[in-house]
């Protein structure tokens, strides 16, 4: 049975490097045969969101985690690995967020949701 | 029979106290018979940095050093070390340039997998 690896981001794209850093986790967990979550919190849930437009010089991190989305993997067994990328609920009804406003593909979870990913991970990365 | 532990490291070893509560925890494992690796990246490469010339607060060069002698395995993400300049000759003997595909090795074979990061 593959691992499972849960990335949290608590912090928002672009003032400092952890939700890229967040993101390239992600994919190299997929990449790797490991079951990778990426589960957005608190400011972390910025990075969902939609039509991000990065400034020149910086990567669009909308686009990358689109890719990550799309992307197919193995895991050990063989089977078809891919990535999975939640919005804890609550974080973006504080900040005035919706499920119309993420990239599609991200599912929104509620406190228990999150508590599940988290309980059910072998390892979890927190950024 | 002694477990696995991996710690995973990503911020400067003195803006906080992560490097240090790093070499504690490394230290009290090692000490118990355990496998103790640890995988810094980002920001956490600078703990491995020669000639560190911390005092009055603990020096994660000296403090990496002695444990790397008993045993911590440590390894350090090369496209982090690539992104800060980082070559081999500035970093510490015993601590290798690595990838994500080792972490993900990592996470698969240990028992316990610590993030200390910012």
């Amino acid at each position: 049975m593959a691992k499972a690896l849960c990335i949290v981001l608590r912090r928002p794209p672009y003032g400092g490097i952890h939700a890229a850093e967040a993101v390239r986790h992600l994919n190299g967990g997929v990449a790797n045969g490991l079951e990778t979550t990426l589960l957005l919190v608190s400011d972390g849930v910025y990075l969902a969101r939609a039509a991000q437009a990065a400034a020149s010089g910086w990567t669009s991190l909308s686009d990358v985690l689109v890719q990550v989305l799309r992307y197919r993997g193995r895991l050990p067994d063989g089977s078809e690995n891919q990535a999975w990328v939640y919005a804890h609920g609550p974080s973006l009804a504080a900040r005035g967020l919706g499920e119309g406003d993420l990239l599609s593909g991200v599912e929104v979870v509620d406190d228990d949701g999150a508590a599940l990913l988290l309980a059910g991970s072998h390892a979890t990365l927190v950024y | 029979m002694g477990k696995t532990l991996t710690l995973f490291l990503a911020t400067t070893p003195y803006s906080g106290e992560n490097a240090h509560t790093a070499l504690r925890l490394a230290e009290a494992a090692l000490a118990k018979g355990h496998r103790v690796a640890l995988f810094a990246s980002g920001d956490g490469v600078h703990a491995f940095q020669v000639q560190q010339g911390a005092q009055g607060i603990p020096n994660a060069e000296a403090g990496f050093r002695e444990l790397l002698e008993r045993g911590l395995q440590v390894e350090l993400c090369g496209t982090c070390l690539r992104f800060r300049g980082l070559t081999p000759e500035l970093l510490l003997p015993g601590a290798a340039p690595s990838s994500l595909q080792r972490l993900c090795r990592l996470v698969e074979e240990s028992d316990a997998f610590l993030t200390l990061g910012g």
